[in-house]
């Protein structure tokens, strides 16, 4: 009695089972249900621009695109999500969060990455500052160890070990540096360069916040830009 | 266990799995609750545009925009001038000054009507025109600006009820940089090869040129050539073909090879470091080498450097006295231990 015990027991599971359901993030008004491992591969189903333009000639000008002698593709670029949620804040606990920029059809001249803020975290008239790091001397040209949980701030990290073009400032997974000032006098030197040709090129950064006891409680946001630009 | 029952409980085996296959088979249909997207993934061809203009005139050409996601995107459209990088190796620093009245003659135009921001549908690809305005204007020096189209985030999917907390939005953008430059007369570009050097003395393959270009003209240049290597002989012995550079107006340019592509395998650091050079991947190497440059400037203007290299592989050679030495000395003893 044994065995069709085993198979009606089986075969009600199958029967009766509910259906698979599969999400990778929810979200209403109310909540938001976040697969931090969300897969950035470019998609690879969607047909990469099927036409192409054919560079124009006119009266006075001609127009040529990309290297002479060289294959020119659709350069693409793409984020991993479009926002960076450090959820609720508490003095001396660093809250890290993590995101990937993807390069596609990288050119054979390489392709970089500029990125810059618009202000720093701000809640009406409070402000969480940029980082200065331990140190005090990081700035939005160098890097520095910040790892003291009384350092307070914003900064972020360009994950060198599995990137090649991430600034060499970037020695250890402890080197952050604040966003440059979209209106300050620094331009807008790249966050990432690489001179070579690639399918595809992943970069992982991880973003920081530090608040201190004095702090006062808001929602505090910025806005973080990022631009794709291939090489010449 | 009697036979029969041993069929009884065979046969009773292969109906449940007959069984379960069935109902693996009508199992109910797998649902998908809808995929938020929470990233960007956009794409544009081409991903440079030159432009030789040679008179006063309008300029109109065609660009491509592509969302790749299965969500619409907003994208807001900006002009940002530009100058090369004093890294030399093609990347753009945009300037400081924004405010250039050249970009007030540039135009997007989405069916022949002039825009500063585009809805893209999830998927859609859209043909876009960019317009110079050089009507009443003669072109005295070039102007590089790149096309940003940047996206604005949205924060509708966090939670507002979190009173002490922090997020930061991220706007995606993607560029073309775009080169306007006057169409000259047939006169030789001034550009010289600033520098075009090797290690003097190298033990073995691959062997890594350094070639910097500068360009003195006010309008930008296009590179192209090989190096040629010879041997003792005046034989050639190897190739390395060089990679179609822009040498943009008063700057510098270091010439890379096409074969650097291949370099970010290879199983060197050093190698997969070396940037904006060329690299000859021979790798056993023996006497004095010459190294000829020939580049065409414009593919009309020839200009050619010399270089010399001698390679010896010294550790070979002492690994290999070494061990002579070693056998000689073992083979003495032993003679004159037997005698």
């Amino acid at each position: 009695m044994k065995l069709p015990a085993l198979l009606f027991s089986l075969v009600s599971l199958l029967v009766f089972s509910p259906p698979f359901a599969y999400s990778l993030s929810m979200s209403n008004d109310n909540y938001v249900i976040q697969n931090t491992n969300l897969s950035t591969n470019i998609d690879q189903s969607v047909p990469l621009m099927t036409t192409f333009p054919k560079p124009s000639t006119g009266q006075g000008f001609t127009v040529t695109y990309g290297l002479e002698g060289t294959a020119v593709r659709p350069f693409e670029f793409a984020l991993s999500q479009q926002n960076i949620d450090f959820g609720l804040l508490s003095p001396t606990n660093p809250i890290i969060r993590d995101s990937t920029l993807t390069l596609g059809n990288i050119p054979p001249t390489g392709a970089s990455i500029i990125t810059f803020e618009d202000h720093p975290l701000t809640s009406g008239p409070d402000v969480i500052a940029d980082t200065s790091c331990d140190s005090g001397l990081c700035n939005e040209l160098n890097a520095n160890i910040w790892t003291n949980l009384l350092t307070y701030g914003f900064g972020y990290h360009c994950d060198l070990s599995d990137t090649q073009g991430c600034s060499d400032q970037f020695n250890s997974s402890s080197d952050f540096q604040p966003f440059p000032l979209q209106t300050s006098g620094i331009v807008f030197t790249p966050l990432f360069v690489t001179t070579i040709s690639k399918p595809k090129q992943d970069i992982h950064m991880l973003y920081k916040v530090n608040v201190d006891r004095t702090q006062k409680p808001g929602i505090y946001s910025n806005t973080l830009s990022y631009i794709a630009i291939p090489n010449l | 266990m009697t036979p029969s029952r041993l069929k009884r409980q065979v046969f009773l085996a292969f109906a449940l799995f007959s069984l379960l296959s069935f109902f693996a088979f009508l199992s109910p249909a797998k649902t998908y609750a809808q995929i938020s997207f929470l990233g960007t993934d956009l794409a544009v061809f081409p991903p440079v545009i030159t432009i030789h203009a040679s008179s006063q005139t309008t300029i109109d050409t065609p660009l491509t925009i592509q969302n790749l996601t299965q969500v619409p995107i907003t994208l807001s459209v900006k002009f940002l001038p530009f100058i090369p990088s004093n890294q030399e190796n093609g990347s753009i620093i945009i300037q400081k000054d924004q405010n250039v009245p050249f970009l007030s003659r540039l135009h997007i135009l989405s069916e022949a009507i002039a825009i500063e921001r585009i809805t893209l549908a999830p998927k859609q690809q859209r043909q876009l025109h960019l317009t110079i305005d050089l009507a009443n204007e003669d072109l005295i020096s070039d102007e590089y600006f790149i096309i940003v189209f940047l996206s604005n985030s949205s924060t509708s999917s966090l939670p507002k009820d979190i009173p002490f907390r922090a997020y930061a939005k991220i706007a995606s953008g993607i560029a073309i940089p775009v080169l306007l430059t006057k169409k000259t007369e047939d006169t030789s570009p001034k550009i010289l090869v600033d520098t075009f050097s090797t290690d003097p003395f190298v033990q073995k393959g691959p062997v890594l040129f350094t070639i910097k270009t500068m360009n003195q003209d006010a309008h930008l240049v296009t590179v192209s050539g090989e190096i040629t290597i010879r041997n003792l002989f005046g034989q050639i012995i190897g190739q390395v073909d060089l990679m179609p550079t822009l040498v943009l107006a008063h700057s510098s340019r270091l010439i890379p090879s096409i074969n650097e592509a291949n370099l970010a395998d290879a199983s060197s650091q050093s190698l997969r470091n070396f940037g904006g050079g060329a690299v000859w991947t021979e790798s056993f190497l023996l006497g004095p080498y010459n190294a000829s440059l020939n580049l065409l400037v414009d593919n009309k203007y020839p200009i050619q450097k010399s270089v010399y290299f001698f390679s010896f592989p010294l550790d070979l050679f002492l690994g290999l006295a070494a061990g002579i030495f070693i056998v000689v000395l073992l083979s003495k003893r032993i003679q004159t231990q037997m005698s």
